[in-house]
């Protein structure tokens, strides 16, 4: 049992007061509002009491101490393109604070970037000197903001070598939901942003970011290899490693999800194999030459059939097809779950056999698309959003592929975030004890539960009367 | 002789107790050398449930801060494994107390290696988030700990982060020990990502006017520093690693030899200025003047400049004109050795601490 301390309630007229702040303008209501009642885990739609987008710092901070004041729940909510449905408004009682207008660009000094919240991933190299460059690069990096990379850590396919976007945070000013404001981090002690990173909106709003910027490599280069058996293309993973080779990117697609790719307009002419790899090596001109030709020597040893790309158009299809891997899966499906669970990369193989094993028993077809490097599986199921059995099915498949990975050593999510979609595994991958610390720490920034609530943590599931939701936060014990 | 006190009793049928320790850096009544975790947490369990300060540390080689004093001492010298060392998945783990030097035995076996030249333990390496030469390509252990088993100030282990490159599975509470010297838990257990060893290392020193094409041109050193000396002498030293076909390439005008150069080590008092990233050179330079200081070494690429003062007179000013956290890392100072106290810091350690009982006057907030 959590004590909480008791909202300070204070009746306010808050549909009144949030348009004070905002002006008319910026405030949606009604139908208009369901738009941001959910993102891209589109298997649960919700719909906020209201929505409002402020304009500036000075007003998201007056607005978050009038919701806390007024004991009302708040989704904080960059572009919506959450994959774990961290950004669904899930009893409708929230009020949804978008932070898309702050998407300023404030300075650009040394190797930092300042930037607001509601910037796009893409525009931040964009607002970079030629020479830089902004590293994580999520596939949604087109439309998805700074705010949510943060706030989910997301990755992307450069992680290998430039981790993932905590390691490019150097400091945030943050929103506390008592109004106050704080710049934190950007110091090797105390550093009070990493604790912000990953926290999917459930401590404060990031008002702004200073990113770190990386030097732009000379050379950049990229080696196919296609495979007939998936094993051999999980272990060639490790070997490129084991050559010293340390790529920029590994991605890896299988046979689903090539033959998707193909039937697309994302078509990249890949080679018909069991899977392939696709790795980039950047950097200084010879060391990339050296990996390069390791990278082929590794491929050809474990029977793989190698391409490189002769021209930058060529380079740029065989790419396009994985990026276009995750829209492409409308060929065979109007939606799909994606998930992102994680496994050190020598148990790729194995989890890779299983997730074929859980695919037959569920009848689905499971398409792997993934960030091979890290071990991170993105396993799309697709299923029929008209029919709920098919939606259960789909997620019950991959809730044992979820299941699969932990048993492996791996986490639930790598880089999506638990959202409303993986809450039911903090249960499994946490210890009571464990747990009761990570709500310590909620409980000290969120003393009554109001930001963004049932997302990440939860006690007692929501009462929504929907079933998918019910579905999603049975704990894993208690499921029939 | 083990000093008696009422509560020493109750603490050694929990584990192996000893004299307290009286150094510069810290004072503890007695000290205790818990076997395993289970003997971490029940200490930790059993101060904070009689407001008993506690003082983390382990090989005493790199104290940050104030002097703390405390009741008890946790030392981690028996938790000095090495657990697993995995050249497939590039990552090791180790107990906190084991010494970075066994660990980099170890690795090297393996042509594996951890980029830092820190030489303490492995929890005080995480603790310090200690900066090195290697941070200006690799980062800091904030970037390079990519897990941990920690316990918290009351006593409850947690498991935090794992084993694989990327977790977004709940808050990062190993992360918000990285650099927070014990203050909010402890470490007990580590995974650190390890890198293959470069097949070559080649060292350059050279003109500081180089400074800007190595930061951001095609070379990408694994290691960049600037050191400013107070009489105007500057000097500039650079690391790259890779394959020997590669380096053999490199066409610049340092002065290159094979092998692994370091910066020069610093003694005495110690301040640390956090700069922007990639300017570390001009805040070396502005803070050598602004706290009237002997040397300043800039870790390019990391945010971290580190000077060698006479005293602390000028720290104050210095905050004010640079306008960035500037440390008292080590030595005797009579101000606030920090010169920062978010709120957020409060909250956490409300959360991971609630007794207020780990290193008590190290960063204070209102906590003992
Ligand atoms: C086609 C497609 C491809 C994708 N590829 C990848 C990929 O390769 N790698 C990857 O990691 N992810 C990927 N994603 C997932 C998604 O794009 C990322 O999680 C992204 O970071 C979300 O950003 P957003 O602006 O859409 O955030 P939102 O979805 O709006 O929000 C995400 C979370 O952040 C919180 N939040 C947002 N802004 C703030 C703020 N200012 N302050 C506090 N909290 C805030 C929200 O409350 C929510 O919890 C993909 C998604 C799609 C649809």
């Amino acid at each position: 049992m959590f004590i909480w301390n008791s909202c300070d309630v204070v009746v306010v007229d808050v549909r009144r007061e949030v348009e004070e702040i905002v002006g008319a303008r910026w405030v949606v209501e009604g139908e208009d509002a369901a738009l941001f009642g959910f993102d891209a885990f589109t298997a649960v739609k919700g719909r906020p009491r209201l929505v409002a987008l402020p304009a500036d710092e000075e007003q998201t901070v007056r607005l978050i101490a009038l919701l806390y004041r007024s004991c009302t729940p708040m989704v904080f909510r960059g572009s919506g393109t959450s994959l774990s449905g961290s950004t669904v408004a899930l009893t409708g009682e929230e009020v949804v604070v978008s932070l898309t207008r702050l998407n300023r660009v404030y300075s650009c000094e040394g190797l930092e970037i300042e930037v607001g919240p509601g910037l796009a991933n893409v525009l931040v190299t964009r607002h970079a000197p030629h020479d830089l460059f902004y590293a994580p690069d999520p596939s949604s990096y087109t439309v998805c903001s700074i705010g949510g990379n943060v706030s989910h850590d997301s990755g992307g396919i450069h992680v290998p070598k430039y981790g993932s976007t905590f390691n490019s945070v150097v400091k945030l000013r943050v929103a506390l939901c008592d109004g106050s404001v704080e710049d934190v981090g950007g110091t090797p002690y105390f550093n009070g942003a990493n604790i912000f990173v990953g926290s999917e909106g459930s401590l404060g709003a990031v008002l702004r970011a200073t990113l770190r910027l990386h030097p732009r490599p000379e050379t950049s280069r990229t080696v196919l290899g296609a495979f007939q058996d998936v094993a051999s293309t999980a272990r060639a993973v490790s070997a490129v490693y084991e050559e010293g080779v340390i790529p920029a990117a590994v991605e890896m697609m299988d046979r689903n999800s090539i033959d998707v790719v193909e039937k697309s307009r994302y078509k990249a002419g890949y080679p018909d194999c069991a899977a392939l790899l696709l790795v980039e090596c950047d950097g200084y001109t010879p060391q990339v030459e050296e990996e390069v030709r390791r990278v082929r020597l590794v491929f050809e040893r474990l029977g793989g059939k190698v391409m490189v790309p002769e021209n930058p158009a060529e380079n740029s299809r065989l790419w396009l097809g994985r990026k276009g891997a995750f829209p492409a899966m409308g060929v065979v499906s109007p939606a799909y779950l994606t998930l992102d669970s994680i496994v050190p990369r020598t148990e790729l193989a194995s989890v890779l056999e299983e997730v074929g094993r859980i695919a037959e028993r569920y009848g689905v077809m499971v398409a792997n698309v993934f960030h091979a490097a890290d071990g991170n599986l993105h396993p799309l199921i697709p299923y029929n959003p008209e029919s709920p059995k098919s939606l259960e099915n789909a997620l019950r498949a991959g809730w044992e592929i979820v299941e699969a990975s932990m048993k492996r050593g791996g986490v639930p999510s790598g880089e999506h975030g638990v959202g409303i979609e993986k809450a039911r595994f903090m249960h499994q991958y946490y210890s009571q004890s464990e747990l009761e610390v990570l709500w310590r720490i909620k409980r000290a920034f969120d003393p009554d539960r109001l930001l963004n609530p049932y997302k990440m943590l939860y006690e007692n599931p929501p009462e929504t009367g929907d079933r998918v939701v019910s579905l999603l936060y049975t704990k894993p014990w208690e499921a029939e | 002789m083990l000093v008696f006190v009422d509560w020493s009793d109750d603490l050694a049928r929990l584990v192996e107790v000893r004299d307290g320790l009286n150094v510069s850096w810290a004072k503890t009544e007695v000290n205790v050398y818990p076997e395993d975790y289970g003997q971490v947490a029940s200490v930790l369990g059993f101060a904070s449930a009689n407001n008993l300060s506690v003082y983390p540390f382990c090989m005493g080689t790199n104290p940050v801060g104030p002097t703390v004093k405390a009741k008890i001492g946790l030392v981690f010298s028996r938790l000095n494994s090495v657990l697993e060392v995995s050249p497939e998945n590039l990552y090791v783990s180790a107990q906190s107390g084991c010494p970075l030097t066994s660990l980099s035995a170890e690795l090297d076996k393996r042509g594996l290696y951890l980029p830092t030249d820190y030489t303490g333990s492995m929890g005080g390496w995480a603790s310090t988030n200690a900066v090195s030469a290697y941070s200006t390509w690799y980062g800091m252990p904030r970037e390079l700990v990519l897990g941990a088993k920690i316990c918290t100030g009351d006593g409850v282990l947690v498991s935090s982060g794992s084993k694989t490159t990327k977790f977004s599975s709940g808050y990062k509470v190993w992360k918000s020990l990285i650099g927070s010297l014990g203050w909010l838990g402890v470490f007990v257990e580590l995974y650190c990502r390890v890198y293959p060893k470069p097949e070559v290392f080649v060292s350059g020193v050279g003109d500081t006017s180089l400074l800007n094409t190595l930061l951001r041109g095609a070379l990408r050193p694994l290691c960049v520093w600037v050191v400013f000396e107070a009489g105007g002498r500057e000097a500039l030293g650079a690391v790259f690693g890779g394959y020997a076909s590669a380096l053999k390439r490199i066409n610049t005008s340092l002065r290159l030899s094979e092998g692994i150069l370091k910066p020069p080590t610093l003694e005495g008092n110690i301040v640390t200025v956090a700069s922007k990233k990639g300017l570390e050179s001009e805040y070396a330079k502005r803070a050598l003047s602004a706290l009237k200081g002997d040397v300043a070494i800039a870790y390019v690429g990391s945010g971290v400049v580190r000077l060698s003062v006479k005293d602390f007179s000028y720290v104050e000013k210095a905050r004010r004109l640079l306008g960035v956290p500037i440390i008292v890392e080590r030595g005797d100072y009579n101000g606030d050795y920090w010169g920062y106290h978010p709120a957020v810091l409060k909250k956490l350690k409300q959360a991971l601490d609630p007794k207020g009982v780990l290193s008590p006057g190290k960063f204070c907030l209102g906590h003992p």
